[in-house]
């Protein structure tokens, strides 16, 4: 009977070397090998790989294969999934949800679902051990293992090993065991979408996926469900399965896998998730569903009572063939253009799979096609079928015949037949039919049949260009890494992802032997290299913050606008620039590179202005051009080899300089003739000089004429406010959000000259470090002339700009979690007072007895036998802003935006970042212990990164306690346990007068509350406020210690809105800090309740415990001890801002008193570090402390009343560190990057007290002003007198 | 003769606008181009002009030399080229 016909019509793949669809049908028609050796966290080769051993049951001759590890991730945000869960779950329910939402998105999202009651979902799946099986595996174990050994070992702690053994797997974690239930693969996926249809598991081995498959088709058929998803799924690489298969023989002695080649040997294993989205094709014609391929026919049968199990059997395979054709209501074969074998490559496989084709189809007729992805990531198990199904289906619909690897003499059987291996992708042009063979253990066989849609088009991606990346902690670990051979290092540049982690990064673009070669000595030398000969290496990373790249768009260039006079031309060559830039700028974005700031180069501003949103459509701009907005002025352009300066010198009347484009090139535009005159004159200095082609009269007095009529087509397009930065280089500001300012800066730009050169060197200040050119141009070699500084530029394909930008230290925004698919590896420390020594008769007798245990137990010698962890430890660890980028946000002392002197913010490691370097420390002599309480933590000093200081840690280690020390900085006791502690019972004090508090949380961070920045800024709620205490709640932020100073935040946040005077508190210590459970995972919100428990004049401490939302307790810290600060009214509204307070008082008269209020010498260094710049910190330093105290006071002084003074005549906000205050013969003068007035500065000591800082008095005018003041000692104490302008105060 | 090889001179002058490292392993001769085996910029050569005209003064005229070639033709250019140019136009003895 004739089936209903089904359509396939969406997508979603995850192979080995593939991501997405797009990636897997490029690696197809390229020809790539995905094949690479098992990556050790998945089973360790050094364990099992023994080629030259008989093969048994944990030795295996084979270790290559196809493996997700690189592109297992996973994105909980994205399906409401918590991120905590993600590490416990079975990551193949977690990818095939992932691949199942790629397929409904390529179907046409969840929109295009119908009525959800009537769409299911199939997934193929096998009973293979999955990682989190095998992990809760592990941990059923262990008293199995502790028996063992104490059958061996009667004197044994058993209690200590049980312990250390469950410590090594991590906390129990009931509920993630039973998430661990086969079947919720499926579950998971019907749950996100809401399908109300079936959703089960199905298990036929390899031939999972078409089975999966045939049960959808058969629900679609019988109308029960109008939408179906089917795939299958196989995420595992357990040493038990692979276990299997060496038994079998069934895997490549060679160690490759060359299906229908004459010396196959055996095939590989592999692994991938694949789905697709059926509907009926009726259904999908009517919605207009695109339709990669129609499923014509599924067949499956049994190999019923044949020979052997594990046999294949052509007689089961053939009826399967028929079955499937026959629902076809077709001939069998006819039209038959490609065959997607199942060709595992074992010789029984194949020699069957080619008798049953021959069988069905024939051994002559029109030629076929015949081939097997498996060539290419291998034997992905029950996912192999669909991995074959989804690449037939791409080959109809892009009417490409797709390639088969690794046949150099094929299979005799095709000899004298009509099937023909692919060597290499082509059009397809023979009749399209494709069928699609999964054949499985057991004798299971599933075939189907499809059939374009319509007629397709042949698509052959051009291949990617390789690239590879490599980072490592220093340029020498990078350089091992780049000691393997150059084959293997191309091999990792196809799969295009970076390899090791650190901040040294290499990337070479398309590389050769020349290329790595050059790549080595490169690194070898240590030093930054930037783009030459497709090379990027940078020691340490360039781009430490998100928002430091810019793009620039180019406008006419030289080369490529050939003669552009006509109005038309110019318009024509304008749109296309527009189109090209926009798109190219999408392709970056879509490729993770994500612009901070644009600038455009001549009419490259327009493109900057639409892709900014300015102009809400292209369309709408681009009409605007045709209408005569592009007037063309007969002038001629000349590029000049030479400054904007010398060129305007050689200028003539007529002759102006359109465009200063960098130090090395100008561009002069005039009449024919008179530019002429400028041109020979400067050849004559030596200055290359060249007509440009084009005669258009932008950015010159020749366009003026033109302007009323650009004005109206101007005024008539509606324009927006910028989404983001455009810096115009007419005004070599950021474009206004104004409409009638835009509309202006729009026409200005038509006759005023381009600044480029100037404008880069603003965007440079302004903090845009890496600028990368949208489409072709010259604007990397302006940008490279123009700027001194450390800076990249690049150019190109977004994967290059990618690479380039990742060697300088962007991390792409990938949102996905890596997964991961091992096992955790059991060593463990010695626990007994006599370590077993592996070379012992007791441990001859141990190894003995396990060997005839099963493999697991190997780990236990291996464990017994681990090397001693040293007691004590001493080394030198740095700490910079390279090292810790993230403490640019924990900057004490805020700056204006994009100040560059990084030292004046004063950024610190906070207490909290001490305690995670004390951690960190003490897991160098307690690697797998679990922390269980930190205790007795001090700060000493303040420990700045900038400059970078190198600190000398020292670690002890006294049974389950490790005292580390910091330098001279800080110094903890670290508590080890074996598990975490449950959280004693505890009846907390109850907070007394709450009431709502009075500061929003968004409050704290903009209105100067607290001077953390975005990385620290974790207090997302403020909820109660108490006479005895406060209540938060916290989002984890990824920065070290954020967690817990942002505890600290809500703690000090009591003081500043409790107390009035000295309400400045930061911590100097915390009595403990006690874990009950892993840190929470960055995202989750963490309720933070604090107990204020003392407060002195002098300090402030606390108590608060953190409860994660499910509302256990997960920390608890006790003693949280700060200092209070002198704070009086002045010093406070000098806290909250800095930029629009003085600490001096001011007079009527206009000068500013400042008397020192700051006896203590920590408050005085806040102070100093609050108005002193790099450069005068460095005098306050050589100074005694009697000079340094009255210093501060007079630079204070000058600098309050320069402030007030500019203030006084509208300027904005000024911080005090943007002023430096200098003395010279001419007495004092104050620079800063405003119009600076004369000052005047008067010091006097006070008469009581002749070592404190006393007094200083300043004033500032527009000319000379002087001003004096005497102390006078009276009964009452001291009074001074101040003199100024004659007049005494 | 001049008493410094103007090769060398070429290369050193290469060396101070892009870097002295940029060269890594290769030994330019006089085949060696701007844009493919050194990867110049087009702006980079002009720097490189700037200073050759600063060593060689106006004897050698590399605005007329370069005049007739279009920036692609300029940076196709061989090593030997430019180094030909400068020796035809140096003095035949050195100061």
């Amino acid at each position: 009977m004739r089936g209903v016909d089904i359509a396939i019509v969406g997508l979603g793949a995850l192979f080995p070397g593939a991501a997405d669809v797009p990636s897997f049908w490029r690696n197809i028609v390229g020809g790539v090998d995905a094949i690479g050796t098992i990556p050790a966290a998945r089973w360790d080769p050094e364990v099992y790989y023994h080629p030259d051993a008989a093969p048994a049951s944990d030795r295996f001759y084979c270790r290559r294969g196809g493996f997700l590890d690189d592109l297992a991730t996973f994105d909980p945000t994205r399906f409401g999934i918590m991120p905590s869960t993600v590490d416990v779950a079975e990551p193949d329910q977690l990818l095939a949800l992932s691949v199942a939402a790629e397929a409904v998105a390529d179907a046409g999202g969840e929109q295009a679902l119908p009525d959800r009651a009537k769409v299911g979902i199939v997934v193929g799946r096998g009973g293979y051990l999955t990682p989190g099986c095998a992990r809760l595996d592990q941990r059923v174990q262990v008293d199995t293992l502790v028996s063992v050994v104490r059958d061996l070992m009667p004197g044994l702690n058993e209690a200590e090993l049980r312990a250390a053994l469950r410590d090594r797997l991590g906390p129990e974690q009931p509920e993630a065991s039973i998430g661990l239930v086969p079947n919720l693969a499926a579950s998971r996926i019907a749950n996100r979408f809401d399908l109300r249809g079936p959703a089960y598991t199905v298990d036929a081995a390899c031939a999972s996926g078409l089975v999966a498959v045939e049960h959808a088709v058969r629900e679609l058929a019988a109308g029960r469900c109008d939408a179906m998803i089917a795939g299958a799924v196989h995420v595992t690489h357990h040493p038990t399965l692979w276990s299997v298969f060496t038994q079998l023989k069934a895997l490549s002695p060679r160690e490759q896998i060359r299906p229908f080649d004459r010396s196959a040997d055996g095939t590989l294993l592999s692994e991938g998730v694949g789905m697709v989205v059926l509907k009926r094709y009726a259904d999908a014609l009517t919605s207009g569903d695109r339709v990669y391929a129609v499923i014509r026919g599924a067949g499956t049968a049994s190999d019923g009572r044949a020979t052997s199990m594990m046999t294949p059997n052509p007689e089961g395979q053939l009826l399967a063939v028929q079955r499937a054709w026959q629902e076809a209501g077709l001939e069998t074969g006819a039209e038959l253009g490609l065959i997607e074998a199942h060709g595992t490559a074992t010789p029984a496989g194949d020699a069957a799979e080619l008798q049953t084709m021959i069988a069905a189809f024939g051994a002559t007729g029109p030629a076929a096609g015949i081939g097997t992805v498996k060539s290419m990531i291998g034997h992905a198990m029950p996912a192999a079928g669909m991995a074959g199904l989804i690449k037939a289906a791409l080959a109809v619909h892009h009417a490409t015949l797709p390639p088969t690897l690794h046949i150099t003499e094929p299979h005799p059987s095709l000899a004298g037949t009509r099937f023909e291996p692919v060597l290499s992708a082509r059009p397809w042009d023979t009749p399209k039919r494709a069928v699609v063979n999964a054949f499985g253990f057991g004798g299971i066989n599933a075939h189907l049949v499809l059939e374009p849609a319509g007629e397709g088009t042949p698509f052959i991606p051009a291949p990617e260009t390789p690239v590879l990346m490599v980072a490592a902690s220093s340029p020498e670990w990078l350089d091992q890494e780049l000691s393997m051979d150059d084959d293997s290092l191309l091999a990792l540049a196809f799969r295009k992802a970076p390899v090791g982690d650190g901040p040294c990064r290499l990337a070479v673009w398309a590389p050769n032997a020349k290329r790595l070669r050059q790549a080595r000595q490169i690194v070898a030398r240590g030093r930054k290299w930037t783009g030459r000969h497709g090379i990027w290496f940078s020691p340490e990373p360039l781009l430490t913050r998100p928002d430091q790249i810019g793009f620039l768009f180019p406008g006419f260039e030289q080369r490529d606008t050939g003669e552009l006079a006509g109005e038309e031309s110019v318009v024509d060559h304008a749109v296309g620039l527009l189109q090209a830039g926009r798109q190219q700028a999408q392709r970056l974005r879509a490729a993770g590179i994500v612009p901070s700031a644009l600038a455009g180069h001549s009419m490259g501003e327009w493109t900057a202005m639409i892709v900014a949103g300015i102009y809400p459509t292209i369309d709408s701009f681009v009409d605007s051009l045709r209408p005569g907005m592009v007037a063309v002025a007969d002038v001629v352009y000349a590029a000049l080899g030479c400054s904007a300066d010398t060129a305007a010198e050689a200028l003539v009347d007529g002759v102006v300089v359109s465009h200063d484009n960098c130090p090395h090139q100008s561009v002069i535009c005039g009449p024919a003739e008179k530019l002429q005159i400028v041109v020979e004159r400067l050849k004559a200095q030596g200055v290359l000089a060249q007509i440009m082609p084009f005669r258009t009269g932008f950015h010159t007095p020749a366009l003026a004429p033109f302007l009323d009529a650009a004005r109206d087509t101007v005024n008539s397009l509606p324009v927006h406010a910028p989404k983001l930065p455009i810096w115009s280089a007419t005004s070599l500001r950021p474009m206004p959000g104004d409409a009638t300012e835009i509309r202006d800066l729009v026409l200005r730009h038509l006759v005023e000259p381009v600044r480029f050169r100037p404008v880069i060197q603003r965007m440079y200040d302004s903090g845009i470090r890496a600028f990368v050119q949208v489409g072709a141009g010259s604007l990397t070699g302006f940008v490279e002339d123009t700027l001194d500084g450390p800076h990249l530029t690049v150019s190109g394909e977004p994967d290059r700009v990618a690479a380039a930008l990742w060697a300088f230290g962007m991390n792409r925004g990938s949102a996905g979690k890596r997964l991961s698919l091992g096992l955790p590896k059991i060593k463990l420390e010695p626990i007994a007072a006599a370590p077993v020594r592996t070379d012992s008769p007791l441990s001859a007798a141990l190894n003995a007895v396990l060997a005839e245990a099963n493999s697991a137990a190997r780990q236990v010698v291996e464990a017994l036998s681990a090397p001693v962890v040293p007691r004590t430890k001493e080394f030198t660890r740095e700490f910079s802003l390279r090292t810790m980028p993230e403490l640019v946000d924990h900057a004490i002392f805020p700056q204006p935006e994009g100040w560059l002197e990084l030292s004046d913010g004063f950024p610190t490691v906070p207490i909290t970042g001490l305690v995670e370097v004390i951690i960190d420390a003490a897991r160098t002599v307690a690697p797998t212990a679990i922390v269980s309480a930190v205790e007795s933590v001090r700060a000493m000093r303040w420990l700045s990164v900038e400059p970078a200081v190198h600190a000398k840690i020292t670690v002890r280690r006294e049974g389950d306690r490790v005292r580390v020390r910091v330098g001279d900085y800080a110094e903890g006791v670290v508590v080890l346990a074996n598990s975490y502690p449950r959280p004693e019972e505890r009846q907390q004090r109850a907070l007394v007068g709450t009431r709502p508090a009075p500061v929003r949380a968004d409050q704290l961070y903009r209105d100067g509350w607290m001077f953390h920045g975005p990385r620290f800024a974790g207090v997302t709620e403020l909820e109660t406020l108490a006479d005895n205490g406060i209540i938060g709640t916290l989002t984890v932020l990824p920065a070290s210690g954020a967690l817990l100073d942002n505890a600290g935040q809500v703690i000090g946040h009591w003081m500043q809105v409790s107390k009035d005077v000295d309400q400045t508190v930061l911590p100097t210590g915390i009595d403990s800090i006690r874990y009950y459970g892993p840190t929470p995972g960055v995202g989750e919100e963490v309720r933070c309740t604090a107990w204020i428990i003392e407060v002195t004049p002098e300090q402030m401490r606390a108590d608060a415990e953190l409860r994660t939302a499910d509302g256990r307790v997960w920390c608890r810290i006790e003693g949280w001890t700060t200092r209070r600060f002198t704070t009086d009214d002045r010093i406070w509204q000098v806290k909250l801002r800095p930029d629009r307070n003085t600490l001096g008082e001011p007079h009527p008269d206009g000068w500013v008193l400042v008397t020192e209020k700051w006896a203590d010498s920590a408050t005085r260094e806040l102070m100093m570090r609050r108005y002193l710049t790099a450069s005068e910190r460095d005098s306050y330093s050589k100074l005694d402390l009697r000079a340094q105290r009255q210093w501060l006071v007079g630079r204070v002084a000058v600098k309050d009343a320069v402030r007030r003074w500019l203030w006084s005549r509208g300027a904005g906000p000024i911080f005090p560190a943007e002023l430096t205050v200098v003395d010279d013969r001419d007495g004092v003068r104050v620079r800063g990057a405003f119009a600076t007035p004369a000052v005047s500065l008067a010091h006097c000591v006070d008469p009581a007290r002749p070592s404190a800082g006393g007094c200083a008095v300043a004033i500032a005018g527009e000319d000379t002003v002087a001003i004096n003041v005497t102390g006078v000692r009276t009964e009452q104490g001291t009074s001074y007198v101040v003199d100024f302008g004659g007049q005494s105060v | 003769m001049s008493d410094i090889d103007v090769l060398d001179v070429v290369v050193r002058m290469i060396e101070e606008v892009v870097g002295a490292d940029v060269l890594l392993d290769m030994t330019v001769t006089p085949d060696t181009t701007f844009s493919d085996d050194l990867g110049l910029e087009s702006i980079e050569f002009v720097a490189l002009a700037d200073k050759l005209r600063e060593r060689y003064g106006d004897r050698v005229d590399l605005v007329a030399f370069l005049g007739d070639m279009d920036i692609d033709e300029i940076m196709a250019m061989t090593v030997g080229q430019l180094v030909d140019h400068i020796e035809s136009h140096q003095p035949a003895v050195s100061s």
